[in-house]
């Protein structure tokens, strides 16, 4: 399979006014240099389904603007379906889709269905290919009891759901999310999930995904890229990254008395079952949560085994 | 050419539809034109009476009524897109295949619409029981209301502009209001500049106002063929302008938005 988003030695460095205020800042205006993204390549083939995952700061949202066209890079290269992306935004509109989970592109005064039919008309769609692709999209991402409201009445869940929706009206070939589960509870993390993924497999769309939560890559992709400040420092398949680091679980329990009781299990020495029949035997359980070393542990682990 | 037309023609329409329904705003409008044509009836009415003059009121304040329509239909459009640049979310529409400002002057050019149509319809009939039938032959009333629309999209357009300074100015805001005030004395906002002395209408007429609300409004009572080609050439020199402005902000806002995003 052909590489569909290829990234060489991509850079990113924003300058920033120093001292905003004032005279002195308003005539000698000093400035810093920010590397948000630090010679980052790598390749991405059709299909397939890419998490960036790293901690705040780290350059995600930067590299995402560069591949989907909205930042020009400082300097080094990157292709998206053969196109330098900056360089070609009308042609490279129509074959990718984006959604910044902290921005709507949907009216917020509209119901629903009335911005689908401008994004529509955006992409020139006519009428009964768009309404072909809607009710598809519709049924997939199960939100036909949203199309009357307007946006501003959905719940963030809703949204969401709509906002993906909107960006896969033109059929694009590749999706960029940028953090889609932010700010989403347990259930509506999980329902996003499923239906990215379920899409992404049912029309062979390649997914870049951007997150903080480590759950989120496990559950929708089959390949991860960890970077941090600007750097790539990790990039296999989702598989490898499991079994040499996310072997530790990270447990909490609450006992009758309300105690909390935390344990880390290594599931490579322990298995879970056992770990938690110990707890069990030991303890009142009335509560327990079982989760991934968050990002930060990841990271001090990759850093301290190079 | 046609599909281009239809991509912004369903913002026009959008923007429509909301402004229909957005009741409380129209009859505010409403309120507010009634209370200025009655006010401004009564004043016509007294000075006409002193100087004998019984037309007096009912020129002014059809004269009023157009004028209204155009001023008082304008939108915030500068508000809208200053804070579309401010927020960044212009850059979020770099990747999609439409030019950001040609979308919201579009929709801006709905929600003016809705606003003239209806002070048209509804003014029209307040006017006409307030002084009688129009100063103009109905004949001319179409190339009056398109000459009337027009000006108030050069309008909506030149406060899209005043937006888009966002680039360089801290308050787009004080500008807004600053051009508002100028248009307001110069354009002969509530009386025609006919009134005014000599000199004030000499330096008014360097002004954008003078044609774009004036000379077109003034079509109004003085309808000749060359009162109307007077007004068509300067509205479209003032727009040369205007666009060739908006062009070279929006294209400086390109550029920058290129190397900071959003
Ligand atoms: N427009 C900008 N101007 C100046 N600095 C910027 C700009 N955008 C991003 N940065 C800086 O670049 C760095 C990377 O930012 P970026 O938004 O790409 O990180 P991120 O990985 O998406 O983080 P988060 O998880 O918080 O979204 C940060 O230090 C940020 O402050
Ligand atoms: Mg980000």
């Amino acid at each position: 399979m052909t590489d569909i988003i290829k990234v060489d030695r991509l850079c990113k460095k924003f300058r920033l006014k120093k001292n905003a205020a004032g005279l002195k800042g308003l005539f000698h205006p000093e400035y810093k240099t920010v590397t948000a993204v630090d010679r980052l390549s790598f390749n991405i083939k059709e299909g397939e389904r890419v998490a960036f995952i790293g901690p705040n700061g780290a350059g995600k949202s930067t590299t995402i603007k560069m591949l989907s066209s909205i930042l020009h890079p400082t300097s080094g290269t990157a292709e998206v379906m053969g196109l330098i992306p900056w360089e070609n935004r009308r042609r490279l509109a129509y074959h990718i889709g984006t959604v910044f989970g902290q921005r709507s592109q949907l009216w917020y005064n509209l119901p629903v269905q009335d911005s689908f039919g401008l994004i529509g008309k955006i992409y020139g769609l006519d009428d009964i290919e768009f309404r072909r692709r809607l009710s598809k999209l519709v049924r997939l991402f199960e939100i036909r009891d949203l199309l009357g409201h307007p946006t501003r009445s959905l719940s963030l869940g809703q949204r969401m759901r709509c906002e993906i929706v909107a960006s896969l009206i033109h059929r694009p070939q590749i999706l960029f999310l940028d953090e889609p589960t932010i700010g989403l509870d347990v259930t509506a993390k999980e329902i996003i999930r499923n239906l990215v993924k379920k899409q992404a497999l049912e029309e062979n769309t390649t997914l870049l995904l951007t997150s903080h939560d480590t759950d989120d890559m496990e559950k929708v992709c089959d390949r991860v890229i960890i970077i941090n400040k600007g750097r790539l420092i990790f990039d296999d398949s989702i598989h490898a990254l499991k079994e040499s680091y996310l072997n530790k679980k990270y447990i909490e329990v609450t006992d009758d008395s309300g105690a909390k009781i935390k344990t880390v299990v290594d599931t490579k020495t322990t298995p879970v079952k056992k770990a938690l029949d110990e707890l069990v035997q030991k303890y009142h359980i009335t509560d327990i949560t079982v989760e991934n070393p968050p990002m930060e542990e990841i990271i001090k682990e990759i850093y301290r085994r190079d | 050419m046609t599909e281009t037309l239809l991509k912004y023609g369903a913002f026009f329409r959008a923007a429509f539809k909301q402004g229909l329904l957005n009741r409380g705003m129209l009859s505010g409008l409403l309120f507010f034109l009634f209370i200025l044509l009655f006010i401004y009836n009564r004043l016509w009415e007294v000075i006409g009476i002193q100087d004998n003059n019984s037309s007096l009121n009912t020129i002014y304040i059809w004269y009023l009524l157009f004028a209204e329509m155009i001023i008082l239909s304008l939108p915030k459009p500068d508000r809208v897109l200053t804070d579309d640049i401010r927020s960044g979310t212009m850059a979020y529409y770099i990747n999609k295949p439409i030019s950001f400002f040609l979308m919201r002057y579009a929709e801006a050019l709905g929600s003016m619409t809705v606003s003239f149509l209806v002070m048209g319809g509804v003014g029209s009939l307040m006017t006409l029981s307030l002084t009688g039938v129009p100063p103009f032959e109905w004949r001319y009333f179409p190339l009056i209301i398109i000459m009337c629309w027009l000006s108030s999209a050069i309008n909506v357009l030149f406060y899209c502009g005043i937006g888009l300074s966002a680039l360089w100015l801290e308050s787009t805001r004080t500008l807004a209001v600053a051009v508002e005030r100028l248009a307001f004395i110069f354009g002969g906002a509530i009386f025609p500049l006919s009134i005014y002395p000599d000199w004030f209408v000499d330096i008014a007429r360097w002004t954008p106002f003078y044609s774009v609300y004036y000379l077109t409004i003034k079509l109004v009572y003085d309808f000749s063929w060359t009162n109307l080609f007077e007004a068509a050439v300067l509205n479209s020199l003032w727009t040369v302008l205007i666009v060739g402005f908006v062009g070279f902000a929006y294209h400086h806002l390109n550029k920058k938005v290129n190397i900071y995003g959003g």
